[in-house]
């Protein structure tokens, strides 16, 4: 009998997990020199856009369910569903970046300061999520790809299913990450 | 082998030799910590216990989140066995799935 969960999700799984403590000694850093400090943000720095910050977690959120979408049509073979969902998915990826990019320009234009801890823990935890969301942009794009070339069917899909994991991986720690640093 | 077992042997010592010690040795390592931590109305000590509980948090919320899949897993294939002859056809291994290719030309 195949054992219920292959090597390749659990270790996927495994992987997701440390990319989880990663960021937790992060945000470890973050909540203390958030709370530990007096005035936050500090004199002089500019304040975070949460409105558009949130419309743009739409955005990525949005994302998350067109990813489901995509996940069961790999499960039903279904490759017009699946391409689809997979550039819509992918689609909302690159705007969620391309607003964070102009976000990230007005910040600067406004005089943030990577070099204080308040434009340091932004930058460490909103950029390295950033890149995490254009790795796996860039992976969807692949999975795309080879789904145009009939490289998946309802019976060989691991690889995308993998993708979709860290997709959804991705989406849910946006969730964590804006609740801490754009409303804590 | 042998060499493994004599470093866990070691490192256990080592680890029960420390947890002998007066929690005043133990607490020199880090004296600006437990002085900062001495005064509750410092802001500081709201900060470093906040991230402490954080990052004490999460290490069991990642190893029960994964051991608890695992196990929901197991159980769900365990309970569809007599059934269907195998696991969901989402967790199981590549190749392995009964579910019919519906392949749809572009």
């Amino acid at each position: 009998m195949a054992p219920p969960i292959s090597n390749a999700h659990l270790a996927m799984a495994i992987f997701i997990g440390a990319e989880l403590m990663l960021f937790t000694g992060l945000m470890g850093a973050h909540v203390f020199l958030r709370y530990g400090g007096s005035e936050w943000p500090p004199a002089g720095q500019p304040r975070l856009a949460v409105a558009a910050t949130a419309a743009n977690s739409v955005a990525l959120l949005l994302s998350a369910l067109t990813m489901r979408g995509a996940w069961a049509g790999f499960r039903s073979g279904s490759r017009r569903r699946l391409r689809r969902n997979l550039a819509l998915t992918a689609g909302l990826g690159a705007v969620f970046l391309a607003l964070q990019g102009r976000e990230w320009l007005r910040l600067v234009a406004h005089g943030l300061s990577l070099g204080s801890a308040y434009g340091s823990t932004f930058a460490a935890l909103i950029g390295l999520h950033g890149l995490h969301v254009l790795g796996a942009v860039a992976w969807l794009l692949l999975v795309l790809w080879k789904s145009a070339r009939w490289r998946y069917s309802a019976r060989r899909h691991v690889e995308a299913e993998l993708c979709a994991m860290y997709w959804m991986f991705v989406c849910g720690l946006w969730i964590l990450l804006f609740g801490l640093v754009y409303l804590g | 082998m042998r060499r493994i077992g004599r470093f866990i042997v070691g490192l256990a010592g080592a680890a029960l030799g420390s947890s002998l010690s007066s929690p005043e040795v133990l607490a020199q390592g880090c004296a600006m910590c437990r002085m900062a931590v001495q005064s509750p109305d410092d802001p500081l000590v709201k900060g470093i216990n906040l991230s402490v509980v954080l990052m004490v948090a999460m290490p069991f919320a990642v190893v029960g989140g994964i051991g608890g899949w695992v196990v929901m897993a197991y159980r769900r294939a365990h309970s569809r066995a007599p059934f269907s002859g195998g696991a969901s056809p989402g967790l199981s291994a590549p190749g392995t799935e009964t579910s019919a290719t519906t392949e749809e030309q572009p």
